[in-house]
């Protein structure tokens, strides 16, 4: 047995990409576009300070998917606009609407969720 | 039974005491949200020294608005810019006779108001400045100094940035008032006057604490598993 149980814990670890320290710049986001929307399934999400991250798996048109980093609002202010946590888990199916990315890039900020029974979680 | 009415007579003195301690507390204390509506900015185009104007050109220059962004490193600008508003994050007063709290919620910044005091003669700089305070009337003037020189943030500053603020409440104790002006010989040719208006809080809101680190700490764990899997494997 070549490989040791905490080689696999780790290599496991690796397999899942890291949110990583989203705080992006409000020029990161086309903000012109505020309609952008993005359906998939949570792989992760954390609700925390300066901004919540959470990562969606998007469905692309040639069968496979693809990871879109989803970053949105503070846990703060997120509390305080009256966002149930407690509805928004990994493994649900939701849409972000928001801005896309300025770049190009597989990320968007977030300004409303709609869960999959419609409800609906803004700013 | 005089005993009875001496105790009564005493409990009354003591709730008329207390009652009219209450009334005293200076309105400007409690929870408080900033009015983006009704407040003003710092002006994008402020009056710039040559020296001011080089140096935010030359910062801006150096530095990719999104990969060198201080906010991605949770950097707090401090004062002044945290004299002009805080986002939508509330800000909580606490007023004592000796002190006065500013307890911003946003990067849990606190500001401390040491009342009818004077600056010490070399003030270390630190982001917040030291703060001394007096009551003019119901208005509470604020003059802080010895603020770290920083760069980036809604107002760039160097450390010898002087700021006046003129906190009352306003609107029957609805709204506050802090007029901030901000002078500073080295950045800017003359005192820029902001108006910021903030809106009582209603009554259940609870200050919350902001951590603001946990992401960065987060990549430093994915590159320290990366790091001892890659150790692993030689």
């Amino acid at each position: 047995m070549r490989y040791t149980i905490a080689t696999i814990l780790a290599a496991a670890l690796l397999a899942i990409t890291p949110i990583g320290s989203a705080h992006h710049s409000p020029v990161a986001f086309n903000t012109q576009v505020t309609d952008f929307e993005l359906k998939g399934v949570i792989e992760s999400v954390e609700m925390r300070n300066p901004h919540s991250v959470m990562q969606l798996r998007v469905a692309k048109g040639d069968g496979t998917t693809a990871l879109w980093d989803i970053e949105f609002s503070s846990v703060n202010l997120l509390l305080r606009r009256g966002w149930d946590f407690d509805r928004i888990k990994v493994g649900d199916r939701v849409t972000c609407v928001g801005n896309p990315s300025a770049t190009g890039k597989t990320e968007m900020y977030m300004w409303s969720i709609v869960l999959a029974d419609g409800t609906e979680f803004a700013r | 039974m005089s005993a009875v009415r001496a105790l009564a007579a005493l409990v009354l003195a003591l709730s008329v005491t207390l009652a009219c301690e209450a009334q005293q507390e200076p309105a400007i204390a409690g929870i408080w949200l900033p009015d983006a509506s009704r407040s003003q900015r710092f002006p994008a185009q402020p009056p710039y020294t040559d020296e001011g104007r080089r140096v935010v050109t030359e910062w801006r220059a150096s530095h990719d608005p999104i990969e060198d962004d201080p906010g991605k490193f949770c950097q707090a600008p401090g004062m002044p810019s945290l004299a002009l508003g805080g986002a939508d994050y509330p800000l909580e007063i606490v007023v004592t006779e000796q002190q006065i709290t500013i307890l911003m919620e946003l990067h849990q910044q606190i500001r401390r108001v040491f009342m009818n005091q004077e600056h010490p003669a070399r003030p270390f700089p630190q982001r917040n400045g030291h703060s001394v305070g007096r009551w003019e009337g119901d208005t509470l003037v604020v003059d802080t100094v010895g603020i770290k020189a920083i760069t980036f943030g809604s107002v760039p500053h160097s450390n010898r940035v002087h700021v006046v603020e003129r906190i009352r409440a306003i609107d029957g104790g609805k709204a506050l008032l802090n007029e901030v002006t901000i002078t500073d010989p080295v950045m800017y040719t003359g005192a820029v006057t902001v108006q910021q208006f903030y809106r009582a809080a209603p009554n259940d809101t609870r200050m919350l604490e902001y951590e603001c680190t946990e992401g960065m700490w987060e990549d430093h764990e994915a590159a320290r598993t990366a790091r001892q899997t890659g150790a692993q494997k030689r």
